[in-house]
């Protein structure tokens, strides 16, 4: 009932485009979704019946089911990588002095604000000049040179604000750095951690570019996809869509509400 | 840790202690000595180095020059987390993911006391403190008062040789702050536990402590016991900072065979070390102050120009030859309105000598 009151004040203009924003941008997904329970090969109206045809197909399907494992490993490392050096490089950035602060941030920062198509044939034409082949690890290593800065900025907002007080308080009571930051400063900042690490295998999870230049032939989902797509529009990756659609964001929802309860 | 309590010893002292952060220095020369079992309060104006100090004696600064001595033993090099002295700070820095039991018992933890006497010693100063009900409640889901508490169960639990407070009732509010007083007091004298209590409200030391160092400017400019440092005061800042001071200049001369100053004509007591033929500047607190109608000899003279009820006491203030002096009286005495001439004496003991006058 509240709720309901408090929509009502909202003017009906800002509705009306929030609505069409909404629409926009979730229609085509929504289509997505329906034909991947279609029943008929044919991607168009009308709507002939519901089926799981195009999920067995792709669950039997051993590339897809291949790309998927690769997919997922290429999410865990990515995610756990970046956490990691996140984490380890937040807690080096937070006691400087706030020009250099600044500085190592904006350096920091710089892969976000590349062209992905740049970052991607660089990092192709560096693979090949170092004799190393395209594989799976060597777009992992691409995916955590780009989602690292996304992770550190969240845990570095988090730890501007973490008392370190804290640690003097548990040093006076006996323990040594080390104990005192597995004790205070990681549980502390564990939900921004985590939040910041599902966000990384998010944005792993549907990497396309850096994948396409350098993954040779570990051939991950959104690479499988974009074959099908260009052979002939084949319904089955409707599925595929719709799978990596509800694993990346149960990922993003999950690490949304880590990160926004940690700064409650 | 492997310190054994020697209390034939001081439980703290500082020799020497310099401590400079950069070119500014924030503690200059400073010797201290705390007894075992007493109630020291450090006191002075903001940014005199209290804090510093007792920050030294726990451990997180490390002194230029000088040495500290916990139970005799130097610990002058000896980090923090390896000193038998706990801190309780300010804004109480209690873990904020922990229960307040988890919070109590971390220090016992931390020294792998076992499970269970951990239980039984954070229950009992729980209820010492009188935070038994909250125990299993988030540390940031208690008000201000229950947080200090439970900071300072955080710290007596480990038994420390020495509790050090860094202006542990700052937060609170007025009414709050008194009952804490009486409380902190109360808890020290059962424990029986050294404190070193760092404020900067003289009222509170005054209440508290045993003895009372003064600090001013990385000074400690006296120790003594709250009686000689609001009656004898060892120093013209140290009058002023304590209590209320009304302070004046006098003529010193021989009146009647006695050395005496002398202010508008009338001959005053002023301190022995007084010498005939200077200037000399002495105070007398507003309540060692007496005002009675006008006329009297040997008195100061002058006119009432405010009268202030506060309750318990009447404040005046009054013009005379010596600039304005306040002076209280008890709320049953006559009251003197605004206007009227009045005479203003004092006894002897009164005088608190500020040495020469500096032209
Ligand atoms: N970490 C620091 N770096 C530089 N200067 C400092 C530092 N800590 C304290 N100071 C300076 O040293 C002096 C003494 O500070 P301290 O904190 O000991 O004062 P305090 O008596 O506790 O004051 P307050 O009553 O305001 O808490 C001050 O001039 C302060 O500016
Ligand atoms: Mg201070």
């Amino acid at each position: 009932m509240r709720r309901l009151a408090r929509w009502r004040r909202v003017p009906w203009p800002s509705i009306l485009y929030v609505g069409a924003v909404l629409l926009f941008l979730f229609a085509p997904l929504a289509i997505v979704v329906l034909f991947s329970f279609h029943s008929s090969p044919r991607m168009a109206f009308p709507f002939q019946g519901f089926s799981l045809r195009w999920y067995e197909e792709i669950f039997t399907d051993v590339e897809v089911v291949r790309a998927m494992g690769r997919s997922a490993i290429a999410a865990v490392t990515t995610g756990l990588v970046t956490a990691i050096l996140g984490t380890l490089a937040g807690l080096g950035i937070v006691g400087l002095s706030s020009r250099t602060k600044g500085a190592v941030m904006f350096f920091a920062m710089i892969p976000m604000s590349f062209p992905a198509l740049l970052f991607a044939i660089g990092l192709a034409v560096y693979y090949r000049e170092l004799g190393v082949g395209f594989s799976l690890g060597a777009t992992i290593a691409g995916q955590i040179i780009q989602s690292l800065p996304f992770v550190l900025l969240v845990i570095s907002a988090t730890l501007d604000r973490f008392r370190f007080s804290l640690i003097e308080a548990a040093r006076d009571l006996g323990a040594g750095a080390f104990h005192a930051f597995r004790t205070i400063t990681l549980p502390i900042i564990l939900p921004a951690v985590l939040g910041s690490m599902l966000l990384a295998m998010a944005l792993s999870a549907d990497e396309f570019i850096v994948a396409f230049f350098t993954a040779g032939q570990d051939k991950t989902l959104p690479l499988i996809m974009y074959g099908r797509i260009n052979i002939k529009l084949d319904p089955s990756i409707n599925a595929i869509g719709t799978v990596l659609l509800v694993v990346t964001s149960a990922l993003a929802f999950i690490s949304a509400r880590r990160t926004s309860k940690e700064s409650l | 840790m492997s310190a054994t309590p020697d209390s034939t010893s001081p439980a703290i002292e500082l020799v020497g202690i310099e401590k400079a952060y950069g070119q500014a220095p924030a503690v200059r020369h400073l010797d201290l000595t705390i007894a075992q079992g007493e109630f020291f309060s450090l006191l002075g104006p903001s940014g005199c180095g209290k804090t510093t100090t007792l920050r030294m004696m726990a451990g997180f600064e490390f002194p230029d020059a000088g040495s500290i001595r916990l139970d005799g033993h130097d610990v002058t090099e000896v980090p923090a987390h390896r000193r038998q002295v706990n801190l309780v700070f300010q804004k109480y820095e209690l873990f904020p993911h922990m229960t307040v039991r988890r919070n109590v018992g971390y220090g016992l933890k931390v020294r792998r006391v076992p499970r269970a006497e951990i239980d039984d010693r954070v229950d009992e100063m729980l209820e010492t403190v009188g935070v038994g009900a909250f125990a299993d409640r988030r540390a940031d889901q208690l008000s201000g008062g229950q947080q200090q508490r439970v900071a300072l169960a955080r710290a007596l639990v480990n038994r420390p040789r020495a509790l050090l407070l860094d202006e542990p009732l700052s937060a609170l509010d007025v009414k709050l702050r008194k009952r804490m007083q009486l409380e902190l007091k109360s808890i020290q004298e059962r424990l029986g536990t050294t404190f070193v209590y760092v404020t900067h409200d003289q009222e509170e030391a005054l209440l508290m402590s045993d003895r009372i160092g003064i600090m001013n400017d990385g000074r400690l400019l006296q120790v003594g016991t709250p009686r000689e440092i609001y009656g004898t005061p060892a120093d013209p800042f140290v009058a002023d900072f304590v209590g209320e001071l009304n302070a004046f200049e006098v003529e010193v001369r021989k009146v009647g065979g006695r050395v005496s100053g002398v202010v508008d004509g009338s001959p005053v007591d002023v301190p022995s070390s007084a010498s005939t033929g200077k200037r000399w500047r002495i105070a007398v607190r507003p309540e060692r102050m007496e005002v009675g109608p006008a006329g009297r000899k040997d008195a100061l003279h002058g006119r009432v120009t405010e009268l202030n009820y506060l309750g318990h006491t009447l404040q005046y203030s009054v013009e005379t030859a010596v600039g304005e002096l306040v002076v209280r009286a008890g709320a049953g005495d006559v009251e003197r309105e605004p206007g009227s001439a009045v005479s203003i004496w004092w006894a002897a003991d009164a005088v608190i000598d500020l040495g020469e006058a500096t032209p």
